[in-house]
């Protein structure tokens, strides 16, 4: 047998009904470090993968109460489970037995009696193939949304949507350009990345959508691609807590302010392109927010009269007047002042 | 014991082998023999919840 000296990792459940092939199957793979659970049935099964969270299972068909045909079928059907790798493990060595697994979204099939070093190469290839999905689908929540990796993992090709009623916020750092002709480019980039990702913590807190970072600007959406009714809401707390962050770390760079716009309405949002395709944002609404941050006021959040008359019964604004906006002419803005002491008070919406 | 079953782990089976001892003196008249039987057969539920109600009276389960 390969005995490998690393301890293997991963959980396996061993679904079997027969004892002594539960006894050898066990031996075989602690002896490689997985660790390993047990059901004698199909129906435990479900409840122990509920309980256990395995990593893999190797599956007999053949077992009292609910065959594994079934149970992989059941398993197939959950959405919290149909990626966990099924190996079957079974006498039933027909072709149409073999295909019938396959089909039914079994990863492999291994005939019994089975070779012990061939079944650790397949666990070990599965379970190496899964680790890489699971990693697959971490990098690509980075740059997509849950809802659209979804989408684009059944159907590839275009996304465009177009949704009414999106908050935009743009935040730039004022005054980077002095700022980078100070600094070393180790100490700049530590200090974007610093900023920023104290500012992915933040989106993610109020549930909304980072859309992209260009140069020293954060964007961020509210209300898609899922609907969000208090959007604006959430969005005004979360350009509050970025500039409050910010002011927190100012000191330690000499000084580190925040002009911010934000305006809502309606985008068009999608996929585009083959390569280092990501999810972004298109439209008026769009513009005019990149608008405001770039007239704005360091230390401040700049916000459009559309905005200003949905937030005014909760939220403290002063107006500053008919501000001439480079391709929107004059437009009536407002800065945020912040929370009236009731908004104030409650806590924010849960991300 | 308790966790090995909870953790449907089959390691339980040689945990019973090993203590054999203890757990015929934990369980009055015939419950042994089913809590062994239930063992044996991997009915770790089974023998979990058989296990619970012996040791409980006895003040073995931590709180």
């Amino acid at each position: 047998m390969n005995t490998v000296s690393p301890a293997a990792e991963g959980r396996i459940l061993i679904v079997e009904d027969a004892p002594a092939n539960i006894q050898s199957l066990a031996a075989i793979l602690r002896e490689q470090g997985y660790q390993i659970c047990v059901a004698t049935n199909g129906r435990q099964a479900l409840h122990v993968i509920e309980t256990m969270r395995p990593d893999l299972v190797l599956m007999d068909v053949m077992m009292p109460e609910m065959d594994g045909y079934e149970t992989c079928r059941q398993i197939k059907a959950s959405s919290a489970w149909s990626g966990l790798p099924i190996i079957f493990l079974t006498a039933r060595t027909d072709t149409a037995d073999i295909v019938r697994g396959f089909e039914l979204g079994a990863v492999d099939y291994v005939a019994k009696p089975f070779n012990a070093c061939e079944l650790l190469a397949r666990v070990r290839t599965h379970l190496t193939i899964d680790r890489l999905n699971k990693e697959n689908a971490r990098l690509l929540l980075n740059v997509l949304p849950e809802p659209i990796a979804d989408r684009l993992k059944k159907k590839p090709g275009i996304i465009a949507e177009r949704f009414d009623d999106v908050s935009v916020l743009f935040a730039d750092i004022a005054g980077f350009t002095p700022l980078s002709a100070r600094l070393a480019p180790g100490e700049l980039i530590g200090l974007l990345n610093r900023v920023f990702s104290r500012f992915d913590e933040l989106v993610d807190q109020h549930g909304l959508e980072k859309i992209k970072t260009i140069g020293d600007a954060y964007m961020v959406a509210g209300s898609l691609p899922r609907s969000q009714p208090d959007h604006l809401e959430r969005m005004v707390r979360l350009a509050l807590a970025m500039q409050a962050a910010a002011n927190a770390m100012s000191a330690e760079w000499g000084g580190l302010q925040l002009r911010m716009g934000l305006h809502a309405g309606s985008v068009v949002a999608g996929v585009i392109g083959l390569r280092k395709f990501s999810y972004d944002i298109w439209g008026d609404t769009v513009n005019t927010a990149s608008r405001l941050e770039s007239h704005g006021v360091a230390g401040r959040i700049q916000i459009t009269d559309a905005v200003f008359r949905r937030i005014r019964n909760w939220c403290r604004c002063e107006p500053r007047g008919a501000i001439e906006v480079k391709g929107k002419g004059p437009l009536n803005l407002y800065l945020i002042a912040g929370l009236d002491a009731a908004a104030a008070a409650e806590p924010a919406a849960p991300s | 014991m308790i966790g090995l079953l909870s953790r449907f782990d089959p390691a339980a089976t040689e945990c019973l082998e090993t203590e054999r001892d203890v757990f015929r003196a934990l369980f009055p008249g015939e419950a042994f023999a089913a809590f062994e039987r239930e063992v044996g057969a991997f009915a770790f539920a089974e023998a979990l919840a058989r296990l619970r109600q012996a040791a409980e009276p006895k003040g073995l389960l931590s709180p």
